[in-house]
Protein backbone atom coordinates (compact mmCIF):
# COMPACT_ATOMS: atom_id res chain seq x y z
CA UNK A 1 0.00 0.00 0.00
CA UNK A 2 2.83 2.37 0.80
CA UNK A 3 4.24 1.92 -2.64
CA UNK A 4 0.88 2.47 -4.25
CA UNK A 5 0.35 5.73 -2.41
CA UNK A 6 3.78 6.91 -3.38
CA UNK A 7 3.09 5.99 -6.99
CA UNK A 8 -0.12 7.93 -7.18
CA UNK A 9 1.35 11.04 -5.60
CA UNK A 10 4.75 11.06 -7.20
CA UNK A 11 3.89 14.20 -9.17
CA UNK A 12 2.06 16.00 -6.36
CA UNK A 13 2.94 19.67 -6.30
CA UNK A 14 4.11 19.62 -9.90
CA UNK A 15 2.52 21.43 -12.81
CA UNK A 16 2.35 19.75 -16.20
CA UNK A 17 1.44 21.33 -19.53
CA UNK A 18 0.32 18.76 -22.10
CA UNK A 19 -0.08 19.70 -25.76
CA UNK A 20 -2.29 17.76 -28.14
CA UNK A 21 -4.33 16.86 -25.08
CA UNK A 22 -7.82 16.81 -26.60
CA UNK A 23 -7.51 13.30 -28.01
CA UNK A 24 -5.39 10.23 -28.60
CA UNK A 25 -2.09 9.78 -26.82
CA UNK A 26 -2.00 13.35 -25.49
CA UNK A 27 -5.34 12.90 -23.80
CA UNK A 28 -4.18 9.72 -22.06
CA UNK A 29 -0.90 11.37 -21.03
CA UNK A 30 -2.84 14.21 -19.38
CA UNK A 31 -4.92 11.68 -17.47
CA UNK A 32 -1.88 9.70 -16.38
CA UNK A 33 -0.07 12.78 -15.05
CA UNK A 34 -3.22 13.94 -13.26
CA UNK A 35 -3.65 10.50 -11.69
CA UNK A 36 -0.13 10.82 -10.28
CA UNK A 37 -1.01 14.07 -8.55
CA UNK A 38 0.19 16.71 -10.99
CA UNK A 39 -1.84 19.83 -11.69
CA UNK A 40 -2.34 19.49 -15.42
CA UNK A 41 -2.93 22.24 -17.97
CA UNK A 42 -4.17 20.90 -21.29
CA UNK A 43 -3.78 22.59 -24.62
CA UNK A 44 -5.10 21.77 -28.09
CA UNK A 45 -6.71 23.58 -30.99
CA UNK A 46 -10.18 22.08 -30.58
CA UNK A 47 -11.66 24.06 -27.73
CA UNK A 48 -14.83 21.98 -27.42
CA UNK A 49 -12.99 18.66 -27.39
CA UNK A 50 -10.54 20.05 -24.86
CA UNK A 51 -13.33 21.22 -22.56
CA UNK A 52 -14.82 17.75 -22.73
CA UNK A 53 -11.54 16.13 -21.69
CA UNK A 54 -11.04 18.59 -18.85
CA UNK A 55 -14.53 17.84 -17.58
CA UNK A 56 -13.77 14.14 -17.72
CA UNK A 57 -10.47 14.45 -15.86
CA UNK A 58 -11.99 16.81 -13.33
CA UNK A 59 -14.04 13.96 -11.92
CA UNK A 60 -10.89 12.58 -10.33
CA UNK A 61 -8.66 14.02 -7.66
CA UNK A 62 -6.49 16.07 -9.95
CA UNK A 63 -6.50 19.77 -10.71
CA UNK A 64 -6.91 20.41 -14.41
CA UNK A 65 -7.39 23.40 -16.65
CA UNK A 66 -7.93 24.00 -20.35
CA UNK A 67 -5.73 26.43 -22.25
CA UNK A 68 -6.87 26.13 -25.87
CA UNK A 69 -4.76 27.48 -28.69
CA UNK A 70 -2.85 26.70 -31.88
CA UNK A 71 0.83 26.28 -31.07
CA UNK A 72 1.73 26.89 -34.72
CA UNK A 73 0.65 30.51 -34.45
CA UNK A 74 3.30 33.00 -33.46
CA UNK A 75 3.10 34.10 -29.87
CA UNK A 76 0.62 31.42 -28.86
CA UNK A 77 3.11 29.08 -27.10
CA UNK A 78 4.44 31.92 -24.94
CA UNK A 79 0.91 33.11 -24.29
CA UNK A 80 -0.19 29.64 -23.17
CA UNK A 81 2.76 29.27 -20.81
CA UNK A 82 2.10 32.68 -19.29
CA UNK A 83 -1.58 31.87 -18.86
CA UNK A 84 -0.65 28.68 -17.02
CA UNK A 85 1.95 30.27 -14.79
CA UNK A 86 -0.39 33.21 -14.08
CA UNK A 87 -2.83 30.98 -12.21
CA UNK A 88 -2.13 31.84 -8.62
CA UNK A 89 -0.53 29.20 -6.43
CA UNK A 90 -1.47 26.34 -8.69
CA UNK A 91 0.93 24.09 -6.83
CA UNK A 92 -0.41 24.89 -3.44
CA UNK A 93 -4.03 24.52 -4.43
CA UNK A 94 -3.40 21.20 -6.09
CA UNK A 95 -1.99 19.72 -2.93
CA UNK A 96 -4.64 21.25 -0.72
CA UNK A 97 -7.46 20.19 -2.97
CA UNK A 98 -6.13 16.70 -3.27
CA UNK A 99 -6.24 16.25 0.44
CA UNK A 100 -9.56 17.88 1.06
CA UNK A 101 -11.42 16.45 -1.86
CA UNK A 102 -11.00 12.96 -0.51
CA UNK A 103 -12.96 13.69 2.59
CA UNK A 104 -15.53 16.28 1.66
CA UNK A 105 -15.97 17.15 -1.98
CA UNK A 106 -17.48 14.87 -4.50
CA UNK A 107 -15.19 16.41 -7.03
CA UNK A 108 -16.77 17.37 -10.32
CA UNK A 109 -18.60 20.53 -9.30
CA UNK A 110 -15.69 21.83 -7.37
CA UNK A 111 -13.25 21.07 -10.12
CA UNK A 112 -15.42 22.60 -12.77
CA UNK A 113 -15.34 25.80 -10.81
CA UNK A 114 -11.60 25.68 -10.80
CA UNK A 115 -11.14 24.98 -14.45
CA UNK A 116 -9.50 27.85 -16.21
CA UNK A 117 -10.69 28.62 -19.69
CA UNK A 118 -8.01 30.67 -21.40
CA UNK B 1 11.45 26.45 -15.62
CA UNK B 2 14.68 28.40 -15.70
CA UNK B 3 13.35 30.57 -12.88
CA UNK B 4 12.48 27.51 -10.82
CA UNK B 5 15.82 25.92 -11.58
CA UNK B 6 14.17 22.68 -12.49
CA UNK B 7 11.80 21.10 -14.95
CA UNK B 8 11.25 18.23 -17.31
CA UNK B 9 10.34 18.49 -20.98
CA UNK B 10 9.06 15.32 -22.62
CA UNK B 11 8.75 15.34 -26.37
CA UNK B 12 6.65 12.81 -28.25
CA UNK B 13 8.57 11.32 -31.15
CA UNK B 14 7.82 8.25 -33.17
CA UNK B 15 9.46 5.14 -34.46
CA UNK B 16 9.40 7.16 -37.71
CA UNK B 17 12.17 9.19 -36.04
CA UNK B 18 14.18 6.06 -35.29
CA UNK B 19 14.09 4.21 -38.59
CA UNK B 20 12.86 4.70 -42.15
CA UNK B 21 9.14 5.27 -42.73
CA UNK B 22 8.54 4.85 -46.46
CA UNK B 23 6.17 7.31 -48.16
CA UNK B 24 6.00 9.49 -45.05
CA UNK B 25 9.03 11.71 -45.62
CA UNK B 26 7.71 14.92 -44.00
CA UNK B 27 6.54 13.05 -40.91
CA UNK B 28 9.79 11.13 -40.70
CA UNK B 29 11.85 14.30 -41.10
CA UNK B 30 9.91 16.03 -38.33
CA UNK B 31 10.31 13.12 -35.91
CA UNK B 32 14.01 12.62 -36.65
CA UNK B 33 14.36 16.35 -36.13
CA UNK B 34 12.62 16.06 -32.79
CA UNK B 35 15.19 13.50 -31.67
CA UNK B 36 17.94 16.02 -32.47
CA UNK B 37 16.04 18.88 -30.88
CA UNK B 38 15.63 16.81 -27.73
CA UNK B 39 19.35 16.18 -27.34
CA UNK B 40 20.33 19.73 -28.23
CA UNK B 41 17.80 21.22 -25.81
CA UNK B 42 19.00 18.78 -23.16
CA UNK B 43 22.52 20.13 -23.58
CA UNK B 44 21.32 23.73 -23.42
CA UNK B 45 18.83 23.37 -20.58
CA UNK B 46 20.81 20.99 -18.42
CA UNK B 47 22.76 23.74 -16.63
CA UNK B 48 19.40 25.17 -15.53
CA UNK B 49 18.35 21.90 -13.93
CA UNK B 50 15.95 21.16 -16.76
CA UNK B 51 15.84 17.71 -18.31
CA UNK B 52 14.70 17.03 -21.87
CA UNK B 53 13.81 13.55 -23.08
CA UNK B 54 11.70 11.96 -25.77
CA UNK B 55 9.20 9.10 -25.85
CA UNK B 56 8.93 7.51 -29.28
CA UNK B 57 5.86 5.32 -29.74
CA UNK B 58 5.44 2.62 -32.32
CA UNK B 59 2.02 1.86 -33.80
CA UNK B 60 -0.47 2.75 -31.09
CA UNK B 61 -4.00 1.44 -30.61
CA UNK B 62 -6.66 4.05 -31.23
CA UNK B 63 -8.87 5.60 -33.86
CA UNK B 64 -5.92 6.51 -36.09
CA UNK B 65 -4.66 2.93 -36.17
CA UNK B 66 -8.19 1.74 -36.89
CA UNK B 67 -8.51 4.19 -39.79
CA UNK B 68 -5.18 3.17 -41.28
CA UNK B 69 -6.07 -0.51 -41.06
CA UNK B 70 -9.54 0.05 -42.50
CA UNK B 71 -8.19 2.12 -45.40
CA UNK B 72 -5.60 -0.47 -46.26
CA UNK B 73 -8.10 -3.30 -46.00
CA UNK B 74 -10.44 -1.51 -48.37
CA UNK B 75 -7.66 -0.65 -50.83
CA UNK B 76 -6.48 -4.23 -50.93
CA UNK B 77 -9.84 -5.95 -50.74
CA UNK B 78 -9.02 -7.68 -47.48
CA UNK B 79 -10.57 -7.80 -44.05
CA UNK B 80 -9.38 -5.46 -41.32
CA UNK B 81 -8.52 -8.48 -39.18
CA UNK B 82 -6.29 -9.81 -41.93
CA UNK B 83 -4.42 -6.51 -42.26
CA UNK B 84 -4.07 -6.22 -38.51
CA UNK B 85 -2.64 -9.72 -38.22
CA UNK B 86 -0.11 -8.98 -40.92
CA UNK B 87 0.95 -5.74 -39.26
CA UNK B 88 1.30 -7.20 -35.78
CA UNK B 89 2.84 -10.45 -37.01
CA UNK B 90 6.30 -8.91 -37.36
CA UNK B 91 6.21 -7.06 -34.02
CA UNK B 92 8.01 -8.96 -31.24
CA UNK B 93 5.14 -8.51 -28.78
CA UNK B 94 2.67 -9.32 -31.60
CA UNK B 95 0.57 -6.25 -30.92
CA UNK B 96 0.44 -2.48 -31.04
CA UNK B 97 1.14 -0.49 -27.87
CA UNK B 98 -1.57 1.38 -26.01
CA UNK B 99 -1.72 5.10 -25.29
CA UNK B 100 -1.63 4.18 -21.58
CA UNK B 101 1.73 2.49 -22.08
CA UNK B 102 3.08 5.59 -23.81
CA UNK B 103 1.72 7.75 -20.99
CA UNK B 104 3.56 5.70 -18.37
CA UNK B 105 6.88 6.38 -20.08
CA UNK B 106 6.02 10.08 -20.21
CA UNK B 107 5.21 10.06 -16.49
CA UNK B 108 8.54 8.36 -15.82
CA UNK B 109 10.41 11.15 -17.60
CA UNK B 110 8.24 13.82 -16.00
CA UNK B 111 8.90 12.68 -12.44
CA UNK B 112 11.85 12.27 -10.11
CA UNK B 113 12.31 8.58 -10.90
CA UNK B 114 14.25 9.74 -13.96
CA UNK B 115 16.12 12.52 -12.14
CA UNK B 116 19.48 11.54 -13.59
CA UNK B 117 18.29 11.03 -17.14
CA UNK B 118 18.37 13.66 -19.87
CA UNK B 119 18.74 13.71 -23.65
CA UNK B 120 17.45 10.15 -23.87
CA UNK B 121 14.84 8.37 -25.92
CA UNK B 122 12.52 5.61 -24.77
CA UNK B 123 10.84 3.68 -27.55
CA UNK B 124 7.45 2.38 -26.51
CA UNK B 125 7.01 0.21 -29.56
CA UNK B 126 6.36 -3.42 -28.61
CA UNK B 127 9.78 -3.91 -30.16
CA UNK B 128 8.81 -3.18 -33.76
CA UNK B 129 12.10 -1.45 -34.60
CA UNK B 130 14.57 -3.81 -32.96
Amino acid sequence: VGVAVQMTEQLAGRVALVSGASRGIGRVIAGELASRGAAVALTARDEDALAHVVEELATGDGQVMAVPGDLAHGGVPASIVSRVTAVPSIKRTSQTLNRRSRSTWSGPLRWRGRCYQG
Amino acid sequence: MIGLGRGSIVNIGSIAGVEAYALRAPYSASKWGLEGLTRTLAAEAGPHGIRVNIVSPGPTEGSRADRVIAARAEAEGRTAEDVREELTGSIPLRRFVTAAEVAKAVAFFAGDESSGITGQSIRVSAGIEI
